[in-house]
């Protein structure tokens, strides 16, 4: 089922989806988000695109609970976004995200896993170490990574329990081609519901089925890779279809 | 062009409403120190302690968290520049003056007043205040280039040194708060002369020295490690909190800072803490029991307070990653169990100055019990407050090693608002029992308040994210 069906339907349990409903939310006197609404059923992977300062960032960070919403209403597979539900359903990566500076990679990964209570942590983080090949970095001070390790780590802190419904800001930042690839790798295995906020459409087109792209706070189209595909005119890049999109002028 | 040079370093590195605000209270307190000339001379040893006390902190304060005035771009753009090195020179100590030695010229307002004798001993003392300050100045230059271990070892020296004259010895700096004017004098000079020469030479290859420091990295790993396995989410959050102290050395005064996080275990605290309980009693012994109050409990209990709350209030939330800690599980959880592990923490290391509290108290002590209820419970209480008055007030995260703060604003000034409460309630406290009891019972409703209820923690994190926390 994709987003345009259900919406054409109008039928929408709430639950077993990741849902936004008119959601505004401004920071000062900036409109961040415009009565945004959006809704990804359960178990399918959509890319959030849009131009910088589109409301990528927010959107996620109102979807994992650490913002408020100043209007309207979200729900994560029907449980209020604070909730525990919620929280053990969850793993988020922030945008250049950053793990505990005070904690070595494996104190971070035994630290969180803990605050998760993860079952069997130990093979869980040497899994993720080898995977992710940071286990000679396993004792290092997060401060002495590397930019691309920092990434690594970063990304098994947010999938060291296995998450269901995975919010990723900008994952693949930082990441070299052949990390880039484990961690898709690692993501399509996980089975999750899955919302990647990317302004390069190539990783939108990697590592999901649809994409919903927005401006200024609002949606501006959604649907699946294919019909974003089909929207091209001959010899057009999907790149201009969505600069076209997101100005409005298609 | 020298002048241009100065303007340029002063306006890249303080904003505006902070230098004017520099400025004024300097002025007011030179004003007031000078005009101030018909109160009665005070022999009370409260202005000596108080003196020394204060130049120990910025002593210390400077060669710890000390570096130079310098931002990254004045590598990439300034020294780039043909200016004269000599100019550069001056500039940058005038800079770095402002960000260190002019603190210590606050002093001189609530010196001068209480200098006995003519204009000529308040126009010693000025001077010699003005070398502190230089002093200062350079202290904190020169230890930038310094390890960690090398800057404790200097501090260390510096301030026992600092501390000799109250136990009756007067060959130190600190010799002209307690009545050894010539002879503090002498060693303030001989002091300033190396440390002055050192430190404008170093100023004169700072970008070797700028590169070094920050290419000198410290060890890869930290020397001790923590382990969580088998922890349940509670326990995991009072393992972390509670067994160590994490340490953030700053480095760089303005601009580029680079920070260094060390880690100490917290039981090494078990050791200076009862020193310093000891020191705290046999001051108050030899001072004696007589007058209103003890100076020594008054402010010991006053230093020791904001000292503490703010060792182990410090950088809590900088450290912090709320799309870790407050995503694992409901924020007030976290939050209760962060506040839990700090006042645990803060009550541990303030045990010995309990028991000396309670000493005092036997031998009749007037302040004695209301200074054991303050540093008992009160200040094992306080960092959950400061943590939460930061968290509203000024907080930076500390993300990278090498973080390119803003300049140096007022509002960071305004974050030390706390500490100003905090000081109001130590002495409250001290002078009266029922006031002691008061400042406990406010003390503790707060806590039980941001504590236990969960829209608290909820909106703190909500406000922290707005304010760019991830
Ligand atoms: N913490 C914040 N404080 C103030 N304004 C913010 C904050 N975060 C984002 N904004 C503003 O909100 C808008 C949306 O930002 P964001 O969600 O980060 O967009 P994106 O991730 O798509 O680049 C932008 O105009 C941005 O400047
Ligand atoms: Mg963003």
């Amino acid at each position: 089922m994709t987003v345009l069906e259900s919406q054409t339907v109008g039928a929408y349990s709430g639950s077993g989806s990741i849902l936004l409903e008119g959601v505004r939310k401004a920071y000062g006197s900036t409109v961040a988000l415009d009565g945004l609404s959006i809704e990804i059923p359960a178990g399918e992977k959509f890319a959030l695109i849009g131009p910088n300062g589109a409301g990528k960032s927010t959107t996620l960070k109102l979807l994992v609970g650490l913002l408020r919403q100043d209007a309207g209403t979200i729900s994560i597979m029907g449980h209020p976004p604070t909730s525990m539900e919620a929280k053990k359903m969850l793993g988020y990566l922030p945008e250049d995200a950053s793990p505990y500076a005070t904690l070595s990679v494996r104190e971070n990964l035994e630290y969180v896993g803990a605050l998760r209570g993860v079952e069997q942590l130990r093979d869980r983080i040497d899994k993720m170490l080898s995977e992710l090949t940071l286990a000679e970095y396993e004792r290092s001070k997060v401060g002495k990574l590397s930019r691309g390790n920092r990434q690594k780590l970063a990304v098994a802190l947010a999938l060291i329990h296995q998450p269901r419904v995975v919010l990723l800001d900008e994952p693949l930042n930082y990441l070299d081609i052949p990390t880039q690839e484990r961690v898709v790798q690692m993501l399509d295995r996980l089975n999750a519901t899955i919302l990647v906020s990317t302004h390069i459409m190539s990783i939108a087109e990697r590592l999901t089925d649809g994409a919903i792209v927005i401006a200024r706070g609002r949606k501006v189209w959604s649907g699946s890779m294919g019909e974003l595909q089909a929207q091209a005119q001959p010899s057009e890049s999907i790149e201009s279809v969505v600069v076209r999109l997101m100005t409005g002028a298609g | 062009m020298l002048g241009k040079l100065v303007k340029f370093l002063i306006v890249t590195r303080f904003s505006r409403p902070l230098v004017a605000f520099i400025f004024i209270f300097l002025g007011y307190s030179v004003v007031m120190g000078t005009l101030y000339n018909s109160v009665q001379t005070r022999s009370s040893p409260f202005f000596n302690y108080y003196l020394v006390g204060v130049l120990v902190f910025l002593i210390i304060f400077m060669v710890f968290l000390g570096g130079v005035a310098l931002m990254k771009s004045d590598l990439d753009y300034l020294f780039t520049l043909p200016l004269k090195r000599g100019e550069m020179v001056i500039s940058l100590y005038l800079a770095q003056f402002m960000a260190t030695g002019v603190s210590f010229l606050f002093a001189v307002g609530y010196v001068l007043p209480y200098v006995s004798g003519g204009l000529a001993a308040k126009a010693v003392m000025s001077g010699d205040i003005a070398l502190l300050a230089l002093l200062v100045t350079s202290l904190s230059i020169l230890s930038f280039r310094l390890g960690q271990r090398e800057k404790a070892m200097l501090a260390a020296a510096l301030g026992v040194w600092a501390v000799l004259p109250l136990f009756g010895i007067s060959y130190s700096y600190t010799a002209i708060f307690t009545g050894g004017i010539t002879i503090g004098t002498v060693i303030i000079i001989a002091m300033n002369i190396p440390a002055n020469f050192f430190a404008v030479r170093q100023l004169s290859d700072i970008e070797i020295g700028f590169l070094k420091s920050a290419s000198r990295r410290s060890g890869g790993e930290f020397r001790t490690a923590e382990s969580f396995e088998g922890l349940s989410p509670d326990r995991a959050i009072y393992a972390h909190h509670l067994s160590e102290l994490s340490l953030t050395g700053r480095f760089g005064i303005g601009g580029s800072v680079s920070v260094r996080i060390s880690r100490i275990r917290l039981y090494y605290l078990l050791i200076p803490a009862p020193l310093l309980a000891f020191i705290y009693l046999y001051l108050a012994f030899s001072e004696g029991n007589s007058g209103p109050v003890n100076i020594t409990v008054l402010l010991g209990s006053l230093y020791v307070g904001i000292f503490t709350s703010i060792l182990f209030a410090q950088e809590v939330l900088s450290h912090e990653r709320a799309w870790l800690a407050f995503l694992a599980m409901p924020i007030w959880r976290y939050w209760r169990g962060l506040a839990l592990s700090k006042i645990l923490q803060t009550l541990v290391i303030m045990v010995p100055f309990v028991v000396s509290d309670a000493i005092l108290g036997l031998y009749g002590f007037t302040g004695a019990l209301n200074a054991l209820i303050f540093m008992g419970a009160t200040v094992p209480l306080s960092p959950v407050i400061v943590i939460y008055f930061q968290s509203r007030l000024s907080v930076n995260q500390i993300v990278d090693t090498e973080i390119m703060s803003g300049q140096q604003n007022l509002k960071q000034v305004l974050g030390l608002a706390p500490i100003l409460i905090f000081s109001i309630m130590a002495v409250v406290s001290v002078l009266s029992l029922t006031g002691a009891i008061a400042v406990l019972c406010i003390s503790i409703g707060s806590v039980a308040y941001l504590v236990a209820n969960p829209r608290i923690s909820e909106n703190m994190v909500f406000s922290l994210t707005e304010k760019g926390f991830v």
